[in-house]
């Protein structure tokens, strides 16, 4: 699996900002397991689409659906390009 | 249970936006525009085949206009506003009295006013269900004095309907210009500007007209002078240095979207032949309105004359999550937040983060109401069990 694009989708009133990762990939529950365990991961296997949120210890926040090539995430106002740099760093040893 | 889309397509609930789907072969009419040599563009009074004469004829049937030549197109109710806001000729220290649900295509022009020509602003609270408290109107407009009024006809949050023909009838009695924004309801409700005491009326073409985004227009009333806010060439009297007076031409310089209008000609002509089940659409609103309420919702609930809007918010889920489920789990599409209408929120208790907004149009099916309920329900089970 590859990271193949980030894109910067908003930046929140609150001054958090959300950022798009797209994979080559589909998203299955092999990865949300393991981005799972930075932190707490609520998952809903029983919507139509399965939807997966994981809260890191940081507060950085995961959102997507298994099955899709992307999720979104949410990088909290304090230190976020600090954060946003430690979260790609872990993610592309996940995904190696 | 895990609710079941049968259709497999997306369901449509933000209407309030932009409405979908469009009348029958709204798009090829558009479309084929650009397969036909371009003539002249035609202004205000041209021929009975210029559409733009068509279009204006058209809306000015709807709003009771005397004359379709008040009818200055436009390319959104935000531009509508801003000619009328800009245009109206407001001057430091005139007073301007508005309501705490307006949108921002209304504030920010008025703030901008406040800060650049020194304008004074009055804005009027609304009561829980969104609609302006007319005691408290009244009592600023004797008060006050302002030289002009604006008054939303129906919230874009709550779909709360407001009654204009007190409201701005009793304003423009004591001498203020008034000024209607119907964006959430031209199409959907009988207007007569007239009737309602509107000197001005805004208006969009891609909501409940269910015409193309791109398309709106500014009802003026005969007397009424608006200057310029934008100029340049007119297609007439292209010797003069300054606009020319002949309304509407007088407000629409540059070459206007003909296709876009092509279009919502096309709808205006097909709502004539189908008029909106006001009555349908009016069950099909208190269903899911009460559905929610039903499942623990917690629902601003909207009493008598409304708009087809539900807005709530689900305990235990966060609103700009629940837009992203209901979009990318179950398909629904609908919108969540402020929906631009910042000031409202205080009042209805959705402050400071908003509402999940559904709205509904004379497309939306019984099936499609139940299939959202269901899928509210699993996602206050599955909150619940989390």
């Amino acid at each position: 699996m590859t990271l193949v694009n980030i894109k910067k989708l908003e930046d929140c009133i609150d001054g958090s900002m959300i950022f798009k990762y797209s994979f080559n990939e589909k998203i299955d529950e092999t990865l949300m397991k393991k981005l799972g365990e930075k932190g707490k991961l609520q998952y809903y296997p029983d919507f139509p689409r399965p939807f997966f949120k994981i809260t890191t210890a940081d507060g950085v926040q995961v959102k997507g659906i298994i099955g899709d090539d992307n999720f979104e995430v949410v990088f909290p106002r304090t230190n976020n390009r600090e954060r946003k740099k430690n979260f790609e760093t872990n993610l592309e040893k996940m995904i190696r | 249970m895990k609710p079941t889309n049968k259709s497999l397509c997306p369901i449509y609930l933000n209407n309030a936006a932009t409405s979908f789907p469009k009348p029958p072969g709204m798009g090829e009419e558009v479309a084929s525009f650009f397969e036909k040599i371009p003539r002249h563009p035609g202004r205000s009074g041209a021929g009975a085949g210029d559409i733009l004469f068509l279009c204006r004829t058209e809306l000015a049937r709807l709003i009771k206009a005397k004359d379709p030549r008040q009818i200055v197109l436009c390319k959104n109710a935000t531009e509508a506003l801003n000619i009328a806001l800009h245009g109206i000729g407001l001057k430091k220290g005139d007073m301007v009295v508005t309501s705490a649900l307006e949108h921002n295509s209304v504030l920010r022009p008025l703030y901008l006013l406040e800060k650049k020509e020194k304008i004074k602003i009055q804005i009027i609270p609304c009561d829980t269900q969104g609609r302006v408290i007319e005691e408290k109107w009244t009592r600023a407009i004797d008060q006050l004095s302002p030289r002009l009024v604006i008054l939303n006809h129906a919230s874009n949050v709550t779909g709360a309907v407001n009654n204009p023909g007190k409201l701005l009838k009793d304003a423009q009695k004591k001498g203020c210009l008034t000024l209607l924004d119907a964006s959430q309801t031209l199409g959907l409700l009988e207007i007569d500007a007239a009737e309602t005491g509107a000197d001005m009326v805004a208006f969009t073409g891609h909501k409940y007209l269910l015409g193309p985004p791109g398309t709106g227009g500014l009802f003026v009333k005969e007397g009424i002078e608006i200057e310029p806010v934008f100029v340049g060439g007119t297609g007439i009297r292209s010797d003069l240095k300054e606009m020319p007076p002949e309304m509407p031409g007088r407000l629409e310089p540059g070459t206007p979207g003909i296709p876009l209008f092509a279009g919502l000609l096309h709808s205006l002509n097909w709502q004539k032949e189908h008029p909106v089940p006001l009555k349908e659409l009016e069950t099909l609103t208190t269903t899911l309105e009460q559905g929610l309420v039903e499942m623990g919702a917690q629902v601003i609930k909207v009493e008598n004359h409304r708009t087809p809007i539900v807005s709530f918010c689900l305990p235990g889920w966060d609103l700009e999550e629940t837009g992203y489920i209901l979009d990318k789990s179950f398909n629904i599409l609908c919108r969540t937040g402020l929906h631009c209408a910042p000031l409202i929120h205080t009042y209805i208790g959705t402050a400071p983060e908003g509402s999940i907004r559904f709205s509904l149009s004379r497309f939306t099916g019984r099936e499609e109401v139940d299939y959202t309920l269901e899928t509210i329900k699993t996602l206050m089970k599955a909150n619940d069990a989390g």
